[in-house]
C-alpha cells in the first residue's frame, strides 16, 4: 500500500491532469491508484480543496526559489506564461536536485535545452537571458577556492625593470567566467518586454565575484582582454608569456602598442578585482 | 544524547545584518535548512560560518525524504555529513514524511500512511540516516491535509511508533499538532500524552493561516496564536524541554518582533501553565 499511496502522491504532484481527473470523477481516478476499497474510502470524502493543495504546493515551492533567481526573465513574462514554464520544467526535469542553486541551473538548462515554446518568438533571447540570470546566481555562491600567496597587489612597485614586469605571473579570481552572448543580456531590464526594446548584438561579458565585497560583476570585454583572460584561465603563465602568445595570434602592425595595450589591460582587470594579484617568481 | 540546547530561532537571511551586528543574547542556537548552505562560498557562506562559530546550529533538513520507496540520496548525504563536521553542529533533523518519488523532488512534505508497513520502512531509513551521519537525529512529525491511504493506527500512535522503532530522537511541532487538530478532529492533548516525552529532542513552534474554520495551512508566515502557545505550555508542564525554536519562514517580521515571542517562550519555559495565551 505503500507504494500505491506514494504513487497516488507522485501523480497529484507531478502529473497536472490527475487533479483534474480527481475533480471530474474522483472514485474512477482513486481505482486507478489505490486496489483495496479501504485506501480509496479514506481519500473519497476529502474535501477537493486540499487535494488541491498538495498541487499547488509543487508551484509555490518552484515559484518563490526561481522567481528569486531569475527576476529579470519573471519580469519579462506574465503570471500564467511563467507558470507555464515551471510546470513544463517541473515535468521534464532532468537531474532534480534537492539543493536550491542546483535547481536553478536544471531550470536554465531546460531553458537551453529543451525549451521550443511561443515565448521565443516574443523574447528570442530568454534562453542566453536565463544563462546570465544564472551565472550570476552560480558565481555568487560559487564555493571558495582560495588562492595561495603570497601575491603582489602592485605589479608597478614590484617590478623594478620592464623585463621583471613581463616576468611576473597574474593570477586570476577563480569566481570569474567569460561568456560570449549574441544578445546583450547585462542591458535587458525588468519591464522590456518586447523583443523591440532589445537590439541583437554581440557581447562579450566578464562575469566576476568582486573579492572585497563578494558581490557579482560584470565587465564587458573587448577581443584582447577576452584573450588575456582566455589565457589566464589556461594556469599560471607570465605576463610575457601570455602577450607573446597573444602577438603570435594577433600578429598587429605595431607590437610595442599592442603590449602596452595588453599591460593596460591588465591593469584594468587588476583594478576590478578579476586579477587579484602578482606572484613574483 | 541529544543536546540540551534552549531556546533557538531558524535563520533567515533577512534577519542576517541584526543578528551579525548585535547577536541578541536570548537567543541560544539556530536551526538551518543545510541544502541552502551546503557546498556554497561567497558572501552567504561567510555570513553562516560567522553566525556559527558564535552559536551552535542544528541542521533541519526537508529533502531526506525518509519515507520514499526511492532509495536514499547518496550524494545528500555526504555533503549534509560535510557539512555538519565543517559546522560542528550537534544535530540534525528531517521529517516523517517523503519529499520526492521516482526521483522527482516535490518541494514539499508528503504524509505517510498510518501503517507498520510505513513504520518499519522510514525507522529502519532513519537508523541508516542516524548511523552515516554520526550526530543525533531526531525526525518531526509532519503536518498534512491529505490522508495517505487507510490507517492501522492514529497519527500520534504512528510518530510513536517511528521514534521507538528508530531509535530517533523527536522533533515535536506543536503547531503540526494543532494544524493537524483542526484538519482532522481531535484533542490536541491525546497527541501530547501519547508522545514519548524523554524522546523529544526539541520543540517547534511557528504560526499558520486559517483557511476556513476547519482548514489550516501551515504557512509559518504568520504570529503564533493562543492555542499553538497553549500545546507548548501544556507539553512544558509535562516534562523539562531541552530546546525550543520558533520557525518563521514567510512574511518575515523585524528581528524584535520575533524576540517577543522567545520571550514568550521563556516565560513558558519557566513557569508552565502560568504564561499561555
Amino acid at each position: 500500500m505503500l507504494r500505491e499511496s506514494q504513487n497516488f502522491f507522485f501523480h497529484l504532484m507531478a502529473k497536472p491532469e490527475t487533479i483534474g481527473q480527481l475533480k471530474k470523477n474522483r472514485a474512477k481516478t482513486l481505482k486507478r491508484f489505490f486496489r483495496s476499497e479501504k485506501d480509496r474510502k479514506a481519500l473519497l470524502s476529502v474535501p477537493f480543496e486540499r487535494l488541491e493543495t498538495y498541487r499547488k504546493h509543487v508551484s509555490i515551492g518552484l515559484l518563490g526559489g526561481i522567481e528569486s533567481a531569475f527576476p529579470v526573465l519573471r519580469s519579462l513574462v506574465s503570471q500564467d506564461e511563467w507558470n507555464g514554464l515551471l510546470n513544463e520544467f517541473y515535468l521534464k526535469r532532468l537531474t532534480r536536485s534537492p539543493i536550491a542553486r542546483q535547481i536553478f541551473r536544471e531550470f536554465s538548462n531546460y531553458l537551453q535545452k529543451k525549451y521550443r515554446g511561443p515565448l521565443l518568438k516574443r523574447l528570442p533571447y530568454l534562453k542566453e537571458l536565463a544563462e546570465y540570470e544564472n551565472l550570476d546566481i552560480r558565481i555568487l555562491y560559487d564555493v571558495d577556492r582560495p588562492v595561495e600567496g603570497p601575491l603582489a597587489a602592485d605589479w608597478h612597485a614590484a617590478a623594478k625593470t620592464p623585463e621583471e614586469l613581463l616576468s611576473l605571473v597574474p593570477v586570476l579570481n577563480p569566481h570569474q567566467a567569460l561568456r560570449v552572448y549574441a544578445w546583450p543580456v547585462h542591458r535587458i531590464c525588468k519591464g522590456f518586454s518586447t523583443a523591440k526594446q532589445v537590439k541583437p548584438g554581440r557581447v562579450a561579458l566578464l562575469v566576476y565575484r568582486d573579492p572585497e565585497t563578494l558581490s557579482v560583476r560584470f565587465l564587458e570585454s573587448n577581443p584582447l582582454v577576452a584573450d588575456l583572460v582566455g589565457r589566464m584561465t589556461k594556469g599560471e603563465k607570465t605576463v610575457g608569456a601570455i602577450l607573446e602568445a597573444l602577438l603570435k595570434k594577433h600578429k598587429p602592425a605595431d607590437p610595442a602598442a599592442f603590449v602596452r595595450e595588453g599591460i593596460g589591460a591588465i591593469d584594468v582587470l587588476k583594478d576590478k578585482g578579476v586579477v587579484l594579484g602578482f606572484r613574483t617568481s | 544524547m541529544t543536546p540540551k540546547l534552549g531556546i533557538g530561532l531558524g535563520l533567515r537571511r533577512e534577519h542576517y545584518g541584526s543578528l551579525l551586528s548585535n547577536l541578541p543574547s536570548e537567543l541560544q542556537w539556530f536551526e538551518v535548512a543545510p541544502e541552502n548552505y551546503m557546498e556554497i562560498g561567497g558572501k552567504v557562506y561567510r555570513d553562516f560560518r560567522e553566525l556559527s562559530e558564535r552559536i551552535p546550529v542544528v541542521a533541519h533538513s526537508v529533502s531526506m525524504s525518509l519515507g520514499s520507496l526511492d532509495p536514499l540520496n547518496k550524494t545528500f548525504l555526504k555533503q549534509l555529513k560535510k557539512f555538519i563536521r565543517e559546522h560542528k553542529i550537534p544535530l540534525a533533523s528531517d521529517h516523517i514524511c517523503f519529499s520526492s518519488y521516482h526521483g522527482v523532488q516535490f518541494d514539499d512534505l508528503v504524509p505517510l500512511p498510518f501503517t507498520w508497513e510505513a513504520v518499519k520502512h522510514v525507522a529502519k531509513r532513519v537508523k541508516q540516516v542516524q548511523d552515516f551521519l554520526e550526530v543525533p537525529y531526531a525526525v518531526e512529525n509532519v503536518s498534512y491535509y491529505v490522508p495517505a491511504g487507510a490507517a492501522d493506527m492514529t497519527e500520534w500512535d504512528f510518530v510513536r511508533a517511528v521514534v521507538e522503532e528508530s531509535g530517533a530522537g523527536l522533533l515535536l511541532d506543536v503547531n503540526n499538532i494543532y494544524v493537524n487538530s483542526v484538519n482532522f478532529g481531535f484533542d490536541p492533548e491525546t497527541y501530547l500524552r501519547a508522545m514519548p516525552l524523554d524522546k523529544i529532542a526539541y520543540v517547534h513552534i511557528a504560526g499558520h493561516l486559517r483557511k476556513r474554520k476547519n482548514f489550516i495551512l501551515d504557512t509559518h508566515g504568520d504570529e503564533i496564536v493562543n492555542p499553538v502557545w497553549e500545546i507548548l505550555d501544556e507539553l512544558a508542564a509535562m516534562t523539562k524541554l531541552s530546546g525550543v525554536m520558533i520557525e518563521r519562514d514567510a512574511n518575515i517580521p523585524p528581528l524584535e518582533e520575533i524576540l517577543d515571542e522567545i520571550r514568550h517562550i521563556e516565560k513558558i519555559l519557566k513557569e508552565p501553565r502560568s504564561h499561555a495565551a
